[in-house]
């Protein structure tokens, strides 16, 4: 008796789910040409930011290793920020996008071990990074729910603590996410937006800044289609 | 000055001072009128003479020979602007000259814990070094051997200490040592400057050290340090008052390069200068790993009742700029 009743409920929602994407199919967005503006709140991972060990050289015949005056652990913290996109469609799947992220990392050097009894001490310093860049989507489907994969490149502009000092670096991602488009008129369609991504960078605000550094990125926002 | 234990009564010159504007490094000065300027030699390059007297196990040309490669170690540091000539074989003791700059060896029996000294003629208006001479201590037993001599001194690596005084550097307090009877043993050190000899045999300091790089390049600076390298500066403070004497370690993760500096009065101010641009960790330690003597003279009351304490916060030098200023707070022992 339950599975009679179901059945007819099942079906009433795949006819509803069909006519919306025919709907949706028929307000011709996104077409070549649309634009797509978005903001999000972005999240990046922590990484390890390596160690070191500030060293003396020995006395031959004390001994044959360097003495280690204090031992340096780098980390740079889990770090939220804000990001802006716009985006112009190539073809209904395909689309070009420009974007702009601010982030605020913590960068923290655990000092341990000191070879004259200094009491353990985190420092710390708070960056700021600015990316600019692009990325190509590809869009999968024509429903409300269109996932999509990214993949690009931006460049990395860091500022060391009160902008003292600023280096320049280049960062690659990629990734793939979500977007939902809510129901709207012909001339634009608001939306959802989640994503995640990997990327690596140089200038990575770790120990040895020569290393490229990889972080995954989660971001959650919204988007307007023109 | 450079010696095999602790000098007990010894200071560079009598009129060594610690340059108010000293940045890393601690820079010899002299006090002219109420004020002390940094000594260094403005006619260049230095020509030097070799003294002729040989010792067992070294001769004069091989003395001039380890000279020279001594001189030309520093004259390769990165950003300096230094030169040096050969001038020639010479009968004169160092101990002796006042006109020319000799160096060479000389007996001092009297000073049996002194391998080398530099002393100076300086002109007292201008702060400028006129001459200089270096004596090498003939009663310790000497080596110029390519890859060190066990039980003997290696003269290179001594001569690259004295040449660095000669130049207008103090001593560097980085190294660690511990106390034995009849004076103090180096464990490490990370300066040629630092004021005691590692044992004899070793050729380790023929090598200059991120600290010595950083004290020669801020004497001697060419055209494009001031715009490549930055500084850091602060105060070094105990209950609210400013310490003297105290040791303030730059330290970049990045590289791994110790760069030290002083504070040199009880304002406890302090600059460490010719630093490459980047995050540093900051250290403050007590001097005292050798006398007070070996590197300032008796008007700095140095202060060595702390205990050693890093400053909780990355400090980011800029290019061609300071950071902004620390105050490292210690507190008693």
């Amino acid at each position: 008796m339950i599975a009679r009743r179901v059945l007819p409920l099942l079906a009433v929602f795949i006819w509803s789910s069909s006519a919306a994407q025919a709907q949706y199919t028929r307000a011709e967005l996104p077409r070549p040409g649309s634009m797509e503006m978005g903001a999000t709140a972005t999240w990046t991972t922590g990484r390890n930011g390596g160690s070191a060990s500030a060293t003396e050289t020995s006395n031959p015949t004390v001994s044959s290793t360097p003495l280690t005056l204090f031992k340096a652990d780098s980390r740079v913290k889990p770090a939220v920020g804000v990001a802006g996109q716009i985006g112009v469609y190539v073809s209904r799947a395909l689309e070009v996008e420009g974007a702009v992220a601010l982030s605020r990392p913590v960068r923290s050097v655990r000092l341990t071990g000191d070879f004259e009894g200094a009491v353990d001490t985190t420092a710390e310093e708070t960056l700021t990074h600015y990316l600019i860049g692009g990325s190509a989507l590809y869009h999968f489907g024509r429903g409300r729910l269109r996932p999509f994969v990214l993949g690009g490149a931006s460049y990395l502009r860091q500022l060391d603590d009160g902008a003292a000092a600023v280096q320049n670096g280049t960062e690659l991602h990629a990734g793939g996410g979500i977007k939902y488009w809510f129901g709207g008129g012909r001339r634009h369609r608001a939306g959802l937006r989640l994503d995640a991504k990997v990327s690596s960078r140089d200038r990575s605000a770790a120990l040895d800044s020569t290393k490229r550094a990889t972080t995954a990125t989660m971001s959650a926002g919204f988007a307007v289609l023109f | 000055m450079r010696s095999r234990l602790l000098p007990t009564a010894a200071v560079v010159a009598a009129f060594a001072l610690c340059a108010p504007d000293a940045g890393a490094y601690l820079k010899l000065g002299t006090r002219i009128g109420s004020g002390v300027i940094s000594l260094k030699w403005n006619a260049l390059p230095i020509r030097y003479f070799i003294s002729n007297q040989d010792v067992p196990g070294v001769t004069a040309p091989q003395l001039q020979q380890a000279v020279s490669n001594a001189f030309a170690t520093w004259n390769g540091a990165p950003d300096v602007n230094l030169g040096a000539e050969f001038a020639g074989f010479t009968g004169t003791s160092p101990l002796q000259n006042r006109s020319e700059t000799v160096l060479g060896f000389a007996d001092r029996p009297d000073l049996d814990r002194v391998l080398g000294s530099t002393s100076f003629t300086v002109d007292t208006v201008s702060g400028e070094i006129v001459e200089a001479d270096i004596f090498f201590n003939s009663i310790f037993p000497w080596s110029t051997a390519a890859g060190g001599e066990s039980g003997r001194y290696d003269v290179q690596s001594i001569a690259l200490h004295e040449i660095g005084h000669l130049l207008g550097l103090g001593h560097s307090a980085l190294g660690e040592t511990e106390l034995r009877a009849g004076g103090r043993r180096v464990l490490a050190s990370e300066a040629v400057m630092f004021p005691i000899a590692f044992s004899p045999g070793s050729i380790d300091q023929r090598t200059l050290h991120a600290d010595d790089i950083a004290g020669i390049s801020d004497l001697y600076p060419n055209d494009t340090i001031r715009r490549r390298t930055g500084s850091i500066s602060g105060r070094v403070t105990k209950n609210g008052s400013g310490v003297a004497g105290a040791h303030v370690i730059a330290y970049a993760p990045a590289t791994g390069k110790l760069v030290a500096g002083f504070t040199l009065d009880d304002s406890g101010s302090f600059v460490i200068a010719s630093l490459d641009p980047g995050p540093y960790v900051l250290r403050v330690e007590p001097l005292d790993d050798a006398e007070p003597d070996s590197f300032f003279d008796a008007s700095v009351h140095v202060d060595a009742d702390f205990r050693p304490a890093f400053y909780p916060q990355l400090v980011v030098v800029p290019a061609s700029g300071t950071s902004r200023s620390v105050e490292l707070k210690v507190v008693g022992k």
